[in-house]
């Protein structure tokens, strides 16, 4: 928890719904209950974390009523400024995003790491391992560096809290000094299969992309299937890409080539900036539409890119995202992502979104190499 | 033992047909074939002609521009490009010589911008070489119209230009029939260009034209109304889409009260242009990323010293309509920042034009077009270090003369055989 005593009570209340949320029962959305704290997060981030009073003045935005009408601030803005609610010398950490042809890195700047642990650790138990009744059991992998050799990564931090939590003792990460391990790797998995050990495989959606290459040097058209039970986990998008397309193929290449049932290959959605996480409502709901699932105390809302305002159910906008782990930070996030939601009317779990592509329409119309330059695409 | 021929792709059979017309092409005269493409070319300039009139609501439908904006855009852009023009760079170029181009062109077109369609079918026939046309997806409207304009005026000439649709290169053998052609004209991106690259043999010849970005770099001396009208329509011109627009502005020098005063007239000259020449419709992803720009900006200026009333400011329209992000002087610490293009300007102020030069040197390897004004001999002199291929006038960014040699090459002589 915040050791800043003006923010105890927001974080306490927030705790307290992580960790109903890990109980078997206490998953529960609570609309009245988020609003509340939403407001309460607000009111506390525009008071101390000056750089968000100021942009809050700027556009003019009323005393909220409802979560949907405190301003989101641009991701991008991460990479500006210092968007913290605590004094800097009381920082604990700084996640930081990966660089771009721009040169800056985004920051997530924390006093404390409780309540983002305590945030990815129930979403990641509930939406990716199904509920799990005992620690320690699960053979993890990770296509990714470790804390310890990426310590500014959010993602090694939270495989690395959830390998401490959940794993066994063959589990841990297989990229080391930049390097996916993919002799040991196959080893492990081969250990798996030996031992009929379900395999919970995650890791960027380029660290798989490298895996499967490596298996066509080796000749490896495609491995054998891992235990019943097994899961991968792929995070991060293809810059300038068609997403959609392109994660489809790359889940479907995962589960063939590597020995995953197609059902049990899911995206996770998150980002530097966020302390909580999407994934797949497929683990969960595998009958269901699949869309992106998040903690109760995380709500998304799609907004129109030309008004602002939210869209009509169904109508592709721009990916909002209230996170109340952001407490230290800023909760409302505008990301630069296009989404949709999906109704799921009747479901524990709630509503959720599709995150997707490049629209139709949007192939090439001009000459002008500007744009794709300054993201890094050309 | 029998053989079974593969059935000939549309764009062979297509290919055939055009070589067999080149035939004829080749014995034409020079001078004869160049003066009915002077006319064609003058009838395309007429404003109230059909060929501009027919274009302008297709080009807009397909292109998604308004169908002002390209009325207003073409009638700029043909202004100087006459018939006379057309002669004028053929006796430059081939200096009276009775050279002729391939006996077939291949053209591959890109983007949604009509005035290289134009001009790269009718210099393929002024070279008198027939032209085999593939059409970009977001144009399936110039290059027909170019042809039916030749044929009005010169049947045989008409008979030498052969439209492909952009899926005609998909049936198998069909894109190496297009690419076998003796000299291959190609527009697109980097990626596209070296896919075309990689399917030339020694045999054929590649003109390459990729895409590129333009500039606009202002001294104080130009900080004025008449500047930012002229930059603010070279800003609209093709909705900001074209390598000839301008990306970013820089400003060199000028006092505070100077830039916010250009940054307010830019604004009202944009607003001005979004009413008489509407910018066109957006796709969600880049509507996105004006948004994220704008707040962005907004959030980083209203943590800026002087807020937002002087420098830096930002000026944009309700909707994604027009976007002027006026920065503050940086210093050595200044940073290029996205640029979304489609009416979004930033201005980026830089002290001196050694700092002009350090910040827009990621952006010289594709610099095309560089307007200046106000600047001094000394900031003239640092503007050859960026190495843009024309510099000209705010205003005139997208109407180059027809002569101007585009991504350095001349216009006629590598297509000659």
């Amino acid at each position: 928890m915040s050791a800043d005593p003006r923010r105890k009570k927001l974080d306490t209340a927030v705790l307290r719904w992580m960790r109903e949320a890990a109980s078997p029962d206490g998953w529960r959305i609570d609309e009245e209950r988020f609003n509340e704290l939403a407001l309460e997060v607000f009111a506390f981030q525009a008071r101390h974390c000056e750089p968000y009073a100021r942009y809050c003045a700027e556009v003019g935005a009323p005393k909220p009523v409802d979560w949907r009408e405190i301003p989101s601030v641009p991701t991008g803005a991460f990479k500006e400024l210092r968007l913290a609610s605590f004094d800097e010398n009381e920082t604990a950490k700084i996640f930081r995003t990966s660089g771009t042809s721009e040169g800056r890195c985004g920051e997530l700047h924390l006093d404390t790491l409780e309540l983002y642990e305590a945030s990815l650790l129930p979403t990641l138990e509930r939406l990716l391992l199904e509920s799990p009744t005992s620690p320690g059991r699960e053979r993890i992998r990770v296509l990714a560096p470790s804390a310890d050799e990426a310590p500014d990564t959010s993602l090694s931090h939270m495989f690395d809290r959830l390998i401490a939590k959940h794993g066994d003792p063959q589990s841990g990460f297989d990229v080391h000094g930049g390097k996916l391990d993919v002799q040991h790797l196959l080893e492990n998995l081969d250990t798996a299969r030996s031992q009929n050990q379900p395999v919970t495989l995650l890791g960027t959606a380029f660290a798989f992309v490298h895996l499967l290459e490596a298996l066509d040097e080796r000749g490896l058209a495609s491995l054998p299937m891992l235990p019943a039970g097994s899961r991968a986990m792929e995070t991060g998008g293809f810059k300038g890409r068609s997403r959609e397309v392109e994660r489809d193929a790359l889940h479907s290449s995962i589960a063939n080539r590597i020995g995953f049932n197609a059902r049990r290959v899911v995206n996770q959605y998150g980002m530097t900036e966020l302390g909580s996480q999407f994934y797949d409502s497929s683990m969960v709901e595998p009958s269901a539409p699949v869309r992106k699932l998040g903690p109760p105390w995380a709500r998304v809302r799609i907004v129109d890119p030309e008004t602002g305002s939210q869209v009509k159910p169904g109508e592709v906008g721009m990916i909002a995202i209230l996170d109340l782990a952001n407490t230290g930070s800023i909760s409302a996030i505008l990301t630069a992502d296009l989404g949709r939601a999906i109704a799921a009317p009747g479901s524990p779990y709630g509503d959720g979104f599709e995150v997707l592509g490049r629209q139709p329409g949007a192939e090439e119309r001009g000459c002008s190499i500007a744009a794709d330059l300054m993201m890094g695409n050309a | 033992m029998t053989h079974e021929l593969e059935p000939a792709s549309a764009v062979e059979k297509a290919a055939v047909r055009l070589r067999g017309e080149g035939t004829l092409l080749r014995a034409r005269p020079q001078s004869e074939v160049v003066d009915q493409l002077a006319r064609v070319l003058d009838a395309w300039r007429d404003t109230g002609g059909r060929w501009q009139r027919e274009l302008a609501p297709r080009v807009a439908a397909s292109g998604g521009f308004s169908e002002a904006a390209v009325r207003r855009d073409l009638s700029r852009a043909l202004e100087t490009w006459s018939g006379d023009a057309l002669r004028e760079v053929v006796r430059k170029e081939l200096d009276g010589s009775d050279e002729r181009g391939h006996e077939l062109t291949s053209v591959l077109l890109a983007g949604c911008i009509p005035m290289p369609t134009l001009l790269q079918i009718l210099l393929v026939l002024a070279v008198r070489s027939p032209a085999l046309v593939k059409l970009a997806s977001r144009d399936r409207v110039t290059a027909h119209l170019v042809r039916d304009s030749v044929a009005e005026v010169d049947v045989q000439l008409g008979r030498c230009i052969e439209v492909l649709e952009p899926d005609a290169t998909r049936e198998p053998g069909a894109a190496a029939d297009f690419f076998s052609s003796p000299c291959v004209v190609a527009n697109g991106s980097d990626e596209t260009i070296e896919a075309v690259r990689a399917q030339m043999t020694d045999e054929n010849s590649l003109i390459a034209y990729g895409h590129r970005l333009s500039i606009a770099v202002i001294g104080d001396g130009a900080l004025n109304e008449e500047t930012a009208a002229a930059l603010a329509s070279d800003v609209a011109a093709w909705d900001q889409l074209g390598c000839l627009s301008p990306a970013v502005a820089f400003v060199v020098g000028g006092s505070d009260a100077a830039l916010a005063s250009f940054g307010k007239s830019l604004a009202t000259h944009l607003q001005r242009l979004e009413r008489e020449a509407p910018r066109g419709k957006l796709d969600a992803s880049t509507a996105a990323s004006i948004r994220a720009e704008r707040e962005t900006a907004r959030l980083r200026f209203a943590n800026s010293p002087g807020g937002l009333e002087s420098v830096p400011a930002l000026h944009a329209s309700a909707g994604s309509e027009w976007t002027v992000v006026l920065e503050a002087d940086g210093g050595t610490e200044a940073e290029l920042r996205s640029m979304p293009l489609h009416r979004f300007l930033r201005i980026q102020p830089v002290r001196n034009a050694e700092a002009l030069e350090r910040l827009a040197a990621p952006l010289t390897p594709w610099l095309s077009t560089l307007a200046a004004a106000g600047l001094s001999d000394t900031e003239y002199d640092h503007l050859a270090a960026l190495g843009a291929e024309r510099i000209c006038r705010p205003g005139e960014m997208q109407t180059p003369p027809l002569g101007w040699h585009r991504d350095g090459l001349a216009l006629l002589r590598p297509m000659i055989s």
